[in-house]
């Protein structure tokens, strides 16, 4: 259900974007998302579909780049890709097993472009 | 056929709230206030807990409570009978609080009068940890009977708070839950978060998460200018 404030911001701002370029049509929305958003797509889809009726965004087709979550390791620096679904079996570090992780990046929220015309 | 134009964009879609909840906390260390945000899912103890620690900090603090929920008075009317202000804030049907929706609240409490405002966000785990309130800190509150799995299905929450308070451990003889467990999970994903394990009904452990609080609360009310002036929501 957070979906829905979310789509109405994209929305403002691909409107604001789409208008300063004086575009007929936003053909697609380009999104990059973190895992750790756990937007689902469907809903996404669906509250934009909702929301962009009667707009110059009301045909656009949503693009959605999901951007792995990603951790360094406190005790040997190392980077790696954590995987959330398998959080239970990846006992910590890949290379020396620290459990003491920090989130690096999967926090991403944003709209990468728009094709318009 | 008309021309396709690809125009970057590149925006945080949450740009706006995070820049207005990182104004929010100038304002607040500036006027010496400390907004704690609390969140949970609904019956994990939040009003509860927030009353306990009414009850240990109201002689040395000037404490306001705002109440968010989508509709009823029930939490705020439980507040006011500690003796201390509350207001309850109703969301108008959205399932959290962003920055501008507190700053209404901190505007209608009168905010500056205190050193200490509580917020009692919407119960739910999953949108509030989407906006940043612009709360000086953060707080969950995850309780026994929930389970010991909460981190591996609402990661974000976890991730963006400074506190977690494990409620409700007169229950663990009743329940498998497994703290050892939840606290590694949780430090994997935030290192730092500092976790508390507390009965609301018999008081345990509450000592130490008031004084957690307090020497929270008296560096935020003493340092300004100073202070590292950090958004836990900034990648």
């Amino acid at each position: 259900m957070h979906e829905l404030p979310i789509i109405k911001r994209v929305l403002q701002i691909v409107l604001s974007y789409a208008s300063e370029q004086e575009a007929k049509e936003v053909r697609s929305i380009t999104l990059k998302v973190g895992e750790m958003h756990d937007l689902i797509p469907e809903l996404v889809e669906k509250y934009f579909s909702y929301a962009s009726r009667g707009t110059i965004a009301e045909k656009a087709k949503l693009k959605i780049m999901p951007l792995p979550i990603i951790c360094t390791c406190n005790d040997c620096q190392k980077h790696f890709v954590y995987n959330l679904r398998y959080g239970e079996t990846t006992q910590g570090c890949p290379v020396c097993g620290s459990k003491t992780l920090n989130l690096v990046s999967g926090n991403e929220l944003s709209i990468d472009n728009i094709e318009i015309s | 056929m008309d021309e396709i134009r690809v125009i970057d964009i590149k925006e945080s879609i949450l740009e706006d709230n995070d820049k207005e909840a990182n104004k929010l906390r100038k304002e607040l260390i500036e006027q010496r206030t400390f907004l704690l945000n609390v969140m949970s899912s609904p019956g994990a103890g939040k009003t509860a807990s927030i009353i306990r620690i009414i009850r240990e900090l109201k002689n040395e603090f000037r404490i306001g409570v705002m109440e968010a929920d989508i509709d009823s008075t029930v939490d705020a009317e439980r507040i006011v009978k500690e003796g201390v202000i509350a207001i309850q804030l109703h969301t108008g049907g959205m399932c959290h609080l962003d920055c501008g929706m507190t700053r209404k609240g901190l505007e209608s409490l009168e905010a500056k009068k205190f050193d200490l405002v509580i917020l009692e966000n919407v119960g739910n785990l999953v949108c509030p940890a989407e906006f940043d309130t612009g709360a000086s800190r953060s707080m969950m509150i995850l309780s026994v009977p929930e389970g010991d799995d909460k981190s591996l299905k609402y990661p974000l929450m976890f991730s963006i708070c400074d506190a977690l308070i494990i409620n409700k451990i007169d229950c663990l003889p009743y329940f498998d839950f497994k703290i050892g467990a939840l606290r590694e999970r949780v430090k994997k994903l935030k290192s730092d978060i500092a976790i508390f394990e507390v009965s609301a009904t018999t008081g345990e452990g509450f000592d130490t998460l008031v004084e957690w609080l307090r020497s929270e609360t008296k560096a935020w009310n003493c340092l300004e200018g100073a202070y590292e002036n950090r958004s836990i929501y900034t990648d």
